[in-house]
């Protein structure tokens, strides 16, 4: 019954589930031209964030962040703080539903009524997580490759076609000094990288665990890498003043494609987002799901797909009355409010506290512990 | 836990009439085997119909030494069963010594019965008169195993069923039985539907031994293990797993066996009635079990560590586990020099796509994506959609339902009026269709492109199959636009991965990605690059050849 | 299983009533390929719009003969007004009964009057509206826009095809600036730059009866249209300060009569701004090979490639005569940075641009460009004396 995966399916649904939506974005608009420095500069900061999680994975290798936070802080509060996760991830999918939903309503259907659409994608996405995280990180493993062809694709045709790709406008360079540069780009720290909170919830079904640490690194460096190749892309293709004003700057770069009769890709573009939304709402609902799973000792998590995903449809309609308010909580209240203490502080008190009862613990029964850990 | 067993423990014997029993068939051993392990009551089986016997009843009934009362056992069993033959003979033509022999007509070949039984045993040797011992004397000079006497009448009555001759010898309490099976049945013919371009020409027929046959003559291994299995209540219809052992993996093997176990029907006439009881899941879509009906594929699958599960009365085989790559691979992909090979399967593999695809995406466009039509194509759209009176995805719905009805006509129809009734078809539907206005010239364009696409799929059932999900997607695509058609494609595509066949799972080795196994899978890799064997079906890295 | 079949009939029902809300099938959507925009009297907005028609060519030849001789065009074009531009298209539908479809747009044209009067919500309705892409093509005609829109075109029955191939032509040849609304767009949102447009006119011809051309730049300061470059060279030279010159001819007077033809194969500039004691400068240098197309005269390049060398010099001249007239243009004449040299210096000087953005109007006029033009004249074509 227990879900295993390999170690190059945690790369593929991290970096997945970390494009899902990170790539539609301007990120750090106001960063302007050096937006893709101030993503690199960031790329280390996520990793302390990752080395963080993994060491309490470390600590605990068999337990999700749900089942080691009630080993940390006792009974009461751990299950609380376990509680808590499992409602971040399903209002964090909400959340997503809801972005997806207003991208889909925005660059293509404006006339569809969004509960359909946000119906629709919760049933797609809900579907993922029903399946498991064994088949979610399957076909994570197919779509990463096809993923990376179709932006490979889609960097060269827009490399081709005359007249788009302005290099010049990354001119000039560093024009705000690197202090103000990074205090421009502080919203990384949660997202996209703080994000990876989630994957607390799937180091332990690793089969390999001694590798988590090498792939989530990795994956980290491979989605700034890639997040700032991106961002390279929409300041050169449409300009510091489009790339920072579009809603989706993914979409309006892709329709400058035009090569002969190769134009309108924006399919393309649909496909990338729906799929990369697809792996950031299962994972998810998932996380919540098997949260809940083994908060309430219960076996198998499959049904609980169902209660979940109405819950999720429901909070994606709940959370904003229109855009702007949705994007304003996603950008100025939730990472202060919401992702940060999530994201970094529980953990980073979970460690040390961890810690302090190991220290407290140790010079009593040193050696029964320790003959424990082997 | 009665019902898990073989089905054929309830009802050894039936008064059924033998036309529904003319499978021949054999498998003294699995028979044994299940008779020694089942001592069960078998009361829940008595069966309302009065007429039919117990099997605890002929159970407990052995052979008689009395020759009359073996007689009249038999004819009381077997009445109103017209091709039951009894004949008496005198064994060396001595009045003291007779017998009888009891066979099914036309069941058994005629003229060994004259030549081999009667003539030897009623030819007088020169130098005896008397017998000391009639058991003996009978049992060598037919060359008849020790194994097949049976004491026991059940054991006698399975024996005339499955075509045997079985010989009552008069003071002897035992059948002797020789097996001169011959069924009627058709010669082997050349494939019908799996057409190659290069391949073998020799197709399985309905005989299970022939077919054994046929694959036994390709390998010529002391490994090729053929497992006997009778399944129906009714119609006992012999089944056979075959596999090399050491090469198929045991686990799956197992299942194998044990999915077949449990199988409890009445009737098996068709490999389709093993087939869903046997699936995975039998909500999945696609199939999970390959037919085929040339030797040449189960002997090359059956190589790579794949079973095989014969069914008598069928000309198909059935093969597990099948899996999506399996699908898109094709005979003659091995028959061709292995560039062209690999880009065949890629174009199958493209073609399998858009069949299920296009219409849903060509729907989607006209209806909701106007803007994602490129610009040289929005003239002519524009222009073949004028005038047409349907929405372009009810327009697209009925011509698939047409194309389905000129399908299924096309399967029935006599060959005779075939020709006919296709052109009228293919008029009707394309030219006159289009240049009334009904439909647009597009949409029959691609219709007929999703319809011809799936016919490159190898599995000629593919093509039934790809039926529903493209119905589906095109109507998702018609609702909900690239929104739906795409989550379409995903739920699929998820459903598709979770799917397994025979806990293999069914994306393999495409997802969980293998990378070991791709070269088989993506590419037609030449034979002499592909050492190792697939470990997915395996389970064990087995070599298949030495490196050069 | 009635729950199964309630299963699969309420998303069923559910996907056909909700589709059908959104749904706008082809043929019952107006595909509009391009739009005009006019003033009215009463200052509102004018819209004409080109669309395609759904109709088949016409049926028969009986319909084509009762039109006469003239050309039968694939399109037709309708006209409504409304204060804004987006409300003067939605009042279309007052004479047509299809949903519009923006996204095939290729080209804008602009009269006179409204650019005068500002096209900021022209161009952010560009930008905004989700099916128009960025590469719209803006061009600014002196009559009415109206005209241009209705205009038809032997050369093809959609005549903004026709347009748009110029278009395509003239992003390599630079008679015209070609500039999308995405151009446009950063142009207008920087501080200091001053937009342009290509421009298109109606001419009478005597065979054709009406035909397009496209010729001239119009120049804009912030939003709003001042005035016209109608010079063919300076309009050239901008191009070349532009780098959008990659193909044309130039033409070399020689002594009497004689000329020399020059084609260009292949062409580049570069802009690079200068620090001279605290004052920027900017250094434009033009790379270009080019063969002989025609010439006339009394030399034979084959047996005197020296007089190869000549002819480039004196191309170098002519080209620099067409930078210098545009710069001279821009710089005084109309005071528009329409090179945005302004954000060429933003991009090497970002310090000292700090204090140049704040009375750029007055550094502009002034400021000092380099220009350095090296030709190279490659081949002479399949003769090599001139036939006379």
């Amino acid at each position: 019954m227990e879900t295993k995966i390999s170690p190059y399916q945690l790369f593929a649904i991290m970096v997945l589930f970390s494009f899902g939506s990170s790539i539609l974005f301007f990120l750090t608009p106001d960063a302007k031209q050096d937006a893709w420095l101030v993503l690199l500069f960031y790329i280390p900061v996520g990793m302390l964030e990752q080395l963080m999680y993994i060491k309490l994975f470390y600590q605990y290798p068999n337990d999700t962040i749900v089942t080691y936070m009630p080993k940390i802080f006792g009974i009461y509060i751990g299950s609380l703080v376990s509680v808590l996760y499992i409602i971040y991830f399903t209002y964090q999918a909400g959340r997503i539903i809801r972005d997806f939903t207003e991208l889909i309503l925005i660059s293509s259907m404006p006339e569809m009524s969004p509960f359909i659409v946000a119906i629709t994608l919760t049933i797609i996405f809900v579907y993922g997580a029903f399946s498991g995280l064994e088949n979610i990180s399957r076909a994570a493993q197919l779509i990463l490759p096809l993923w990376i062809f179709i932006f490979i694709v889609l960097f060269l045709l827009i490399y081709a076609t005359p007249d788009v790709v302005k290099f010049q406008n990354l001119k000039p360079l560093l024009e705000k000094d690197i202090p103000s540069l990074i205090k421009d780009g502080w919203l990384l720290v949660t997202f996209p990288y703080g994000e990876t909170v989630l994957f607390t919830m799937f180091y332990s079904s690793v089969n390999d665990s001694k590798k988590v640490r090498k792939i989530s690194l990795f994956a980290i460096l491979f989605l700034g890498c890639v997040l700032s190749l991106n961002t390279i892309m929409f300041i050169t293709t449409l300009g510091v003043k489009i790339a920072t004003s579009a809603l989706f700057p993914l979409f309006e770069s892709m329709r400058l494609v035009q090569l002969g009769f190769l134009s309108k890709l924006d399919i393309l573009i649909i496909i990338i987002m729906i799929s990369g939304g697809f792996f950031k709402v299962s994972l998810l609902t998932y996380a919540s799901m098997s949260g809940t799973a083994q908060l309430i000792k219960l076996k198998d998590p499959k049904y609980l797909a169902i209660p979940f995903g109405i819950a999720i449809a429901i909070i994606s309609r709940l959370i904003a009355k229109n855009y702007p308010e949705h994007i304003i909580t996603g950008l100025k209240v939730n990472p202060l409010q919401v992702n940060f203490p999530i994201q970094i502080i529980v953990p980073l008190i979970a460690l040390i506290v961890y810690y302090i009862r190991k220290l407290l613990k140790n010079p009593k029964k040193h050696n029964s512990r320790s003959s424990k850990n082997k | 836990m009665i019902k898990k067993r073989l089905p054929h423990h309830e009802k050894p014997s039936t008064s059924e009439p033998p036309d529904s029993n003319s499978k021949n068939s054999s498998i003294l051993e699995s028979l044994k085997n299940l008779m020694t392990g089942s001592t069960t009551d078998n009361k829940e089986n008595s069966v309302s119909d009065s007429e039919q016997l117990r099997p605890s009843e002929i159970k407990a009934q052995s052979v008689s030494s009395k020759l009359k009362e073996n007689e009249q056992y038999i004819r009381n069993i077997f009445k109103n069963c017209s091709d039951i033959i009894l004949r008496e003979i005198k064994i060396t033509s001595n009045q003291d010594y007779s017998a009888i022999f009891v066979y099914l007509d036309r069941m058994v070949n005629q003229d060994l019965v004259e030549e081999a039984i009667v003539k030897k045993l009623v030819s007088q040797p020169a130098d005896t008169t008397h017998l000391p011992n009639i058991k003996d004397y009978v049992q060598y000079l037919l060359g008849i195993r020790p194994e097949d006497i049976y004491e026991k009448m059940d054991e006698a009555l399975n024996a005339i069923l499955e075509s045997k001759v079985v010989i009552f010898v008069n003071g002897v309490n035992a059948a002797l039985i020789i097996d001169f099976k011959s069924p009627p049945s058709r010669s082997i013919n050349t494939p019908e539907t799996e057409t190659s371009l290069r391949g073998p020409r020799e197709a399985f027929i309905e005989s299970i031994q022939t077919n054994i046959g046929l694959v036994r003559k390709r390998i010529k291994n002391i490994n090729l293990k053929i497992e006997p299995f009778q399944i129906g209540r009714q119609t006992k219809t012999d089944v056979s797993i075959c596999y090399i052992k050491g090469i198929a993996h045991d686990k799956i093997v197992n299942e194998v066996r044990e999915r077949l176990n449990k199988i409890d029907v009445d009737a098996v006439l068709a490999n389709t009635y093993i087939e869903e009881y046997i699936e995975d899941s039998p909500f999945f879509i696609f199939p999970t079990i390959f037919r085929t009906e040339r030797p040449d594929i189960v002997a090359g699958k059956l190589v790579e560590g794949y079973i095989a599960i014969i069914t008598d009365g069928t000309p198909i085989v059935l093969v597990v586990p099948y899996l999506f790559v399996d699908s898109m691979k094709a005979t003659d992909d091995y028959y061709l020099k292995y560039i062209s090979g690999t880009l065949i399967r890629w174009i199958r593999s493209i073609a399998f796509f858009l069949t299920l695809t296009l219409p849903g995406f060509y729907v989607a466009l006209l209806t909701f994506h106007q803007e994602l039509i490129p610009y040289g194509l929005v003239t002519t759209l524009i222009k073949s959609r004028a005038g047409v009176p349907l929405p372009v995805m009810w327009e697209c719905i009925s011509m698939l339902f047409a194309y389905a009805i000129l399908k299924e006509a096309g399967i029935r129809m006599p060959r005779v009026v075939g020709s006919a009734v296709s052109i009228v078809g293919a008029l009707v539907l394309g030219q006159a269709a289009v240049e009334a206005g009904l439909v647009s010239t597009l949409t029959v364009v691609v219709v007929a492109f999703s319809a011809i696409a799936a016919l490159t799929t190898p599995t000629p059932e593919m093509n039934f199959y790809l039926m529903p999900p493209r119905f589906m997607l095109l109507f998702l695509g018609g609702t909900l636009g690239m929104l739906g058609l795409i989550g379409g494609i995903m739920i699929l595509f998820v459903n598709m991965i979770s799917a397994r066949s025979f806990g293999v799972p069914y994306m393999a080795p495409l997802a969980p990605l293998m990378k070991n196994e791709l070269s088989d899978a993506v590419v037609r890799a030449p034979f002499w690059s592909v050492l190792k064997r697939s470990k997915l079906i395996t389970r064990t890295q087995s070599t298949r050849k030495k490196p050069r | 299983m009635k729950k199964a079949i309630a299963f699969c009939i309420i998303p069923m029902m559910m996907l056909l009533s909700a589709g059908c809300v959104s749904k706008n099938e082809i043929e019952n959507s107006a595909i509009i390929v391009a739009f005009g925009v006019d003033t009215t009297a009463d200052g509102k907005y004018m819209v004409s719009t080109q669309i395609l028609k759904t109709s088949k060519q016409s049926s028969g030849s009986g319909d084509g003969s009762s039109k006469g001789e003239k050309q039968q065009s694939d399109v037709i074009s309708l006209a409504s007004t409304g204060s804004t531009l987006s409300d003067a298209l939605d009042h279309l539908s007052k004479q047509l009964g299809k949903k519009l479809v923006l996204s095939h747009i290729k080209f804008i044209v602009i009269s006179e009057d409204v650019a005068k009067s500002g096209v900021a919500g022209l161009i952010d309705f560009t930008a905004r509206e989700y099916q128009m892409r960025a590469n719209i093509v803006i061009l600014v005609t002196n009559g009415k826009a109206s005209e241009i829109i209705k205009t038809t075109t032997p050369i093809d029955p959609v005549p903004a095809n026709a347009i748009d191939s110029i278009l395509n032509l003239q992003a390599r040849y630079g008679y015209i600036p070609v500039i999308t609304s995405l151009d446009f767009f950063n142009l207008l949102g920087s501080k200091t730059a001053a937009p342009m447009a290509g421009v298109i006119r109606l001419y009478e011809d005597e065979q054709q009866g009406k035909v397009f051309k496209l010729t001239d730049i119009a120049i804009f300061k912030k939003d709003k249209f001042i005035g016209y470059m109608t010079d063919e060279e300076a309009v050239r030279g901008v191009q070349w300060i532009r780098n959008k010159v990659k193909a044309g001819n130039i033409v070399i007077p020689l002594s009497g009569k004689d000329q020399v033809t020059i084609q260009l194969i292949s062409a580049n500039s570069t802009i690079k701004p200068i620090m001279k004691e605290n004052k920027p400068a900017i250094k434009l240098t033009v790379q270009n090979k080019g063969n002989i197309l025609d010439m006339t005269g009394d030399f034979d390049p084959m047996k005197n490639p020296e007089i190869l060398t000549e002819f480039e010099q004196m191309e170098n001249e002519i080209i620099k005569q067409e930078i210098e007239k545009a710069l001279s243009m821009a710089q005084t004449t109309f005071q528009a940075d329409i090179f945005d040299f302004g954000e060429a210096i933003h991009r090497d000087y970002p310090k000292e641009w700090v204090e140049l953005e704040k009375n750029w109007s007055e550094v502009f006029p002034e400021l000092e460009v380099e220009v350095e033009v090296h030709s190279n004249i490659k081949r002479t074509g399949v003769i090599s004396k001139p036939v006379y």
